[in-house]
C-alpha cells in the first residue's frame, strides 16, 4: 500500500505546474511556463525522440504523427506520466486553473509534427471531452520554425488571436466546445513534440476512449 | 513596489510564452490561410463530385477531425 506521503513525492517528481497565467481572449485559457520537473521533461522528451512508435495520420484537416500512451504501459521509464497520484495532482491543479472541477478520467496522447505537417482550424468539440492541456517539449525551437499552437475567435485564419511560442515544458490549457477554435501552424523546420491531456466527461464511453484514472 | 515587481516579472514570463513579433504572426496567419484554402478547395471538389440527390455533408468524406471543420456550421 502506498502512503499519501509517497504519493506526493511521486507527483512532485513528475509535475511542476506551479505558475499559471489565466487569460480570457479569445476564450478562457491558461498558460503555465513549467509543467513537468526538468528531470521528467528530459526523460519524456528523450522517449518521444527515440522510444516511441508513431502512427502517421493525414486528413485534409491535419497531418501529424500521433500515439496514445495507453499502449505503452510497459515503458517503465515514463510510467510517472500515468501514475494515479500524478494524475490526481494534475486533476486538482488543472481544475483550479480552469476554475471548474475536471474529471479524473484522462486520455494522454502525444503528437509529433515534422516539416510540412500542420493542423487546420478546428474545435475538437466532442461530447466526451471537456478540457485539454497541451504540453510542448523540445530542445529549442526558433520563433520562425513553425508549428505554433494558435487560438482563434472564429473558424477562419483571419480570426487568429493568440500564437504561442514553443517554449519547452510550457503548457496551454483550454476548455473544449463549439467556440474552442485552434490550429497548429505548418512546421517549417525541425520536429514539434507535444503531450496532450484530454479530460473526459461522463459521455466518454470505454469503447471509444482509452484513458487513465487519477487516484 | 512588490506588486510592480510581480507585474513586471509576469510580463517578462508572458513575453517568453506568447508570440508578439509581427513578422512571425504574419507568417503563421499566411500558413493557416494556405491550409484553409486547400481544405475549402477539397470540400468544393467533393461537393461537385457528389451524385445528384445526395444530401449528406461533404465533410463525411474527409476523415477524423472533420466532425469539427472550420466551417461546420456553414455547411451543415
Amino acid at each position: 500500500m502506498v502512503s499519501p506521503a509517497t504519493d506526493t513525492e511521486v507527483a512532485d517528481d513528475v509535475l511542476a505546474f506551479e505558475t499559471v497565467f489565466r487569460r480570457t481572449t479569445p476564450y478562457p485559457h491558461f498558460i503555465s511556463p513549467r509543467f513537468y520537473t526538468e528531470r521528467f521533461a528530459e526523460t519524456l522528451l528523450a522517449w518521444l525522440e527515440t522510444g516511441a512508435d508513431w502512427r502517421l495520420k493525414e486528413t485534409p484537416l491535419f497531418a501529424q504523427y500521433d500515439l496514445g500512451f495507453s499502449k505503452f504501459k510497459h515503458c517503465t521509464e515514463i510510467q510517472g506520466l500515468w501514475d494515479p497520484a500524478v494524475l490526481a495532482h494534475l486533476r486538482d491543479e488543472a481544475g483550479r486553473a480552469f476554475g471548474v472541477p475536471v474529471s479524473g478520467r484522462i486520455n494522454i496522447s502525444a503528437h509529433k509534427l515534422v516539416t510540412g505537417q500542420h493542423g487546420s482550424v478546428h474545435t475538437d468539440n466532442e461530447p466526451g471531452e471537456t478540457h485539454r492541456v497541451v504540453v510542448q517539449l523540445n530542445r529549442g525551437r526558433a520563433n520562425d520554425s513553425g508549428g505554433n499552437l494558435v487560438l482563434l475567435s472564429g473558424p477562419t485564419p483571419t480570426d487568429m488571436e493568440v500564437v504561442f511560442k514553443q517554449a519547452s515544458n510550457s503548457a496551454v490549457g483550454f476548455g473544449l466546445g463549439p467556440a474552442s477554435h485552434h490550429a497548429i501552424g505548418r512546421v517549417r523546420t525541425g520536429t514539434r513534440f507535444t503531450v496532450i491531456y484530454t479530460f473526459l466527461s461522463d459521455a466518454a464511453t470505454d469503447d471509444k476512449y482509452n484513458y487513465f484514472v487519477a487516484a | 513596489m512588490a506588486e510592480s515587481a510581480t507585474s513586471s516579472s509576469k510580463a517578462v514570463d508572458l513575453d517568453a510564452l506568447i508570440e508578439t513579433d509581427s513578422k512571425i504572426l504574419e507568417q503563421v496567419q499566411k500558413d493557416l490561410s494556405q491550409e484553409y484554402i486547400r481544405f475549402m478547395s477539397r470540400v468544393m471538389k467533393e461537393r461537385l463530385g457528389m451524385q445528384p440527390g445526395r444530401s449528406a455533408s461533404a465533410f463525411e468524406h474527409l476523415g477524423k477531425g472533420a466532425s469539427s471543420p472550420p466551417d461546420s456550421k456553414a455547411t451543415s
